[in-house]
């Protein structure tokens, strides 16, 4: 952009020459004027180099004095009033050009004040423009940070949904699991009670039977101390036949006898018994020949579920471990 | 050194003593043996058109001999050895346990029957075996394990897959139809044998259970009759003047011993069916009828009323002075030998009734089997377990069995119309 004092410069420029220009012309005339004393010579390439422009030359023209010869009053009478004229012309030419001058200062203050005037204005607009930019700028920023502030909240809020979303989820989880627990503690609770009752009633079991079998001692003891061999030996055998019989009565009793006609049949089983009373084995010693006789007899043997035997451990030992039945029924 | 001795002694007493207590059980229960009969698995992939296990269960439960369990009390349903708790078994008081499954051959429209009876008590397998058939042999199968299953609970053979022959009578208006008919002896799957408006009686199965002897009125005079079962082909063996009636084959099935009164009395012939050369056996005034062979051949039982009423006579096979053999009540007839020969089974009457009795020939002790009030025909499986017999049950002829070891009875379902004069065939070889 141009500096506004660049223009006023440039406008002195033109009034300036033309000031020149004129007085250059003006000395010019005057040595013309004096030159006609001196023999006519010609002139002409003179008057060309004179020309400068058209205004000029049209002045100049204009006023073109003749070049008389005169008598010599008359003659200066003409020059004085040549003088005069050429004053005359001179202070109207400054006048003019006062007047010029102040005109074009004048024009050049109002083309200042224009200026100065367009540029407060442009100054204003620019202040305007920028204002107003500034003040969409702000709203933008306003409204950008009303969108970040909202966006801000809608992901907060998204996020809040999710923790408590997956807090749900966790405290279902620690839920079922913790029932899970629960039931898997009162499973292992139950077994550990049944465990522990079963092993109650095995103790209770072992317990009374080692009872069983301290008091037996106790009263074998006694008894040995209190009888003769004779006597122990009499009340062995009675003993033996009292066991005897007991298992007699069981085994008529667990016996299913097959149908049809089985006199005459016989088969020999030998069984191996524990001194609780239970059957260890049992097998067949001597086969009556039929299947179905053999297999009631097992049967039978099987189906006591405890056998009649004497506590008295050495007695159990000596007769009883190993007992032989014969099946031949009458 | 007392004390040393003392121990010696007892020690030899002790080695002595070695030898094994023994005890001898001369006794025990003639009661049912417990049998669990789980239903069998059906493995083969399609409804069978028969329950085999229910089969086997109704089987052994009508023969007296065993009691099957029932099933609501069952605590499993085992099918193979690895399913078996033998203990819950032998808890629930069973001596065996049969488990078996039906599996299906679809390209050979076979079904295979597995089965395994299993001692509860010493849990070890006493039978086992797979059997085959097609759908219309379920049956069959059926019969031929409760067979298998009985003999080796008793050790008697098993009579499930013989069969019976026996007559019907349907009343049609004044019309009558006398069927006879042969059935499984359960009685089911009967088939017609010969159908006629008159009346036919004393069918009796030749030995090897392939014909029938039968008398039939056709011709408007009793005649007897031999039919080839199978083939349904018939021949008149005997159509002599007179009395036609109570056929029964020798054991060889060579023989018929038939009653004629031919000569102008009832007597007993026999006829051989070899040359249809015929042999007077009896001759007496008297009536001397329903003849049956005992087991060697060698004697012949009858019905005569040479004493005044009927009784049950005793006769050389080859003829011979009789020998009275019933001397209780007034009334005796109908005589079959046990399968042993040891015994006879009669009809006998007291007080009004006529039951069905058991004579020991060698103690001479009888015995009354039945309780019914009309009881006839005793006929006995060739096991000799059970007796078929007539009775009467709500005005109409039922037929019944009773167990000759156990005593049980049961009827037949009555799907008959009224039904009379059964015949137990003998084992029948397939």
């Amino acid at each position: 952009m141009d500096s506004p004092g660049n223009q006023p410069k440039s406008g002195y420029i033109g009034p300036a020459l033309f000031s020149v220009i004129l007085h250059l012309g003006i000395a010019g005339l005057a040595f013309l004027g004096w030159s006609a004393h001196t023999p006519p010579t010609p002139v002409v390439p003179h008057m060309q180099a004179m020309v400068i422009d058209a205004e000029t030359l049209k002045q100049m023209t204009k006023p073109q004095p003749k070049p008389a010869v005169k008598k010599e009053e008359p003659k200066r009478e003409e020059e004085q009033k040549k003088q005069q004229d050429q004053e005359k012309q001179r202070q109207e030419e400054l006048k003019r050009q006062e007047q010029a001058k102040q005109e074009a200062e004048r024009k050049a203050a109002a083309e200042k004040k224009r200026e100065q005037e367009a540029i407060a204005l442009k100054k204003k607009q620019e202040e305007e423009r920028k204002k107003k930019e500034e003040e969409k700028r702000q709203e933008d920023e306003k409204r950008k940070a009303e969108e970040k502030k909202q966006a801000e909240e809608k992901r907060k809020a998204e996020e809040e949904r999710k923790k408590k979303e997956a807090e749900r989820k966790k405290k279902e989880e620690e839920k079922r699991l913790a029932e899970q627990k629960q039931k898997e503690l009162e499973r292992q609770m139950k077994e550990a009670r049944e465990k522990k009752r079963q092993e109650e009633l095995k103790k209770a079991e072992e317990l009374k039977m080692a009872q069983e079998a301290a008091e037996y001692e106790r009263r074998l003891q006694e008894q040995l101390e209190a009888e003769s061999s004779a006597q122990r030996q009499q009340r062995e055998l009675t003993e033996v036949e009292k066991y005897k019989a007991l298992i007699y009565s069981s085994l008529v009793q667990a016996w299913l006898q097959p149908p049809g006609e089985i006199k005459g049949l016989k088969a020999e089983l030998q069984l191996q018994l524990l001194p609780t009373g239970e059957l260890l084995s049992v097998k067949v010693v001597k086969s009556s020949g039929n299947s179905a006789f053999d297999q009631s007899a097992i049967g039978a043997a099987n189906a006591v579920r405890k056998y009649s035997v004497p506590s008295d451990p050495s007695l159990f030992n000596r007769e009883f471990r190993n007992v032989t039945i014969i099946f031949s029924p009458k | 050194m007392k004390k040393h001795i003392f121990f010696t002694l007892v020690l030899l007493i002790s080695g002595l003593a070695r030898a094994d207590l023994v005890i001898e059980i001369d006794k025990g229960s003639r009661a049912a043996i417990p049998v669990a009969v789980v239903p069998f698995a059906n493995e083969s992939g399609q409804p069978l058109a028969e329950d085999i296990g229910q089969i086997v269960t109704e089987d052994l439960k009508r023969s007296g001999d065993i009691e099957p369990l029932d099933r609501t009390k069952m605590l499993s349903i085992p099918s193979k050895a690895e399913e078996i708790y033998f203990r819950d078994w032998g808890l629930l008081g069973q001596r065996y346990l049969l488990v078996g499954g039906v599996q299906y051959d679809a390209p050979s429209q076979v079904y295979k029957v597995r089965y395994e009876l299993y001692n509860v008590q010493s849990q070890q397998r006493v039978i086992g075996k797979i059997i085959s058939g097609k759908s219309e042999q379920l049956r069959d199968l059926g019969h031929a394990i409760a067979d298998a299953v009985y003999e080796a609970v008793t050790g008697i053979r098993g009579v499930f897959s013989t069969r019976i022959a026996y007559v019907t009578l349907e009343k049609s208006g004044s019309k009558n139809i006398y069927k006879l008919e042969v059935a499984d002896a359960d009685g089911r799957r009967s088939k017609l044998v010969y159908k006629s408006a008159m009346p036919i009686i004393s069918p009796a199965w030749s030995p090897d259970g392939k014909k029938l002897a039968y008398v039939s009125f056709e011709s408007q005079r009793p005649a007897i009759y031999v039919q080839d079962v199978a083939s349904g082909v018939r021949t008149q063996v005997t159509s002599y003047k007179g009395l036609n009636s109570a056929p029964t084959w020798s054991p060889d099935g060579s023989k018929l011993a038939v009653t004629l009164s031919k000569d102008g009395n009832a007597e007993l012939y026999v006829l051989d069916l070899r040359n249809n050369s015929l042999k007077r056996l009896t001759n007496h005034w008297a009536i001397d009828t329903e003849a049956s062979w005992s087991p060697d051949g060698r004697t012949i039982a009858f019905t005569s009323d040479r004493g005044g009423g009927p009784q049950i006579y005793l006769m050389d096979a080859s003829g011979g002075s009789p020998r009275r053999l019933t001397f209780e009540g007034r009334y005796n007839s109908r005589p079959r030998f046990s399968v042993d020969g040891k015994k006879v089974y009669y009809v006998h009457q007291r007080d009004g009734s006529f039951n069905v009795a058991s004579l020991d020939l060698e103690s001479g002790q009888d015995q009354i089997l039945t309780q019914t009030e009309m009881d006839e025909s005793p006929s006995v499986a060739p096991n000799g377990s059970m007796i078929i017999y007539a009775t009467q049950k709500n005005g109409k002829g039922v037929l019944a069995v009773v167990g000759v070891n156990s005593g049980s009875k049961y009827t037949l379902p009555a799907q008959f119309g009224d039904v009379r004069e059964p015949a137990w065939s003998p084992y029948i070889s397939r």
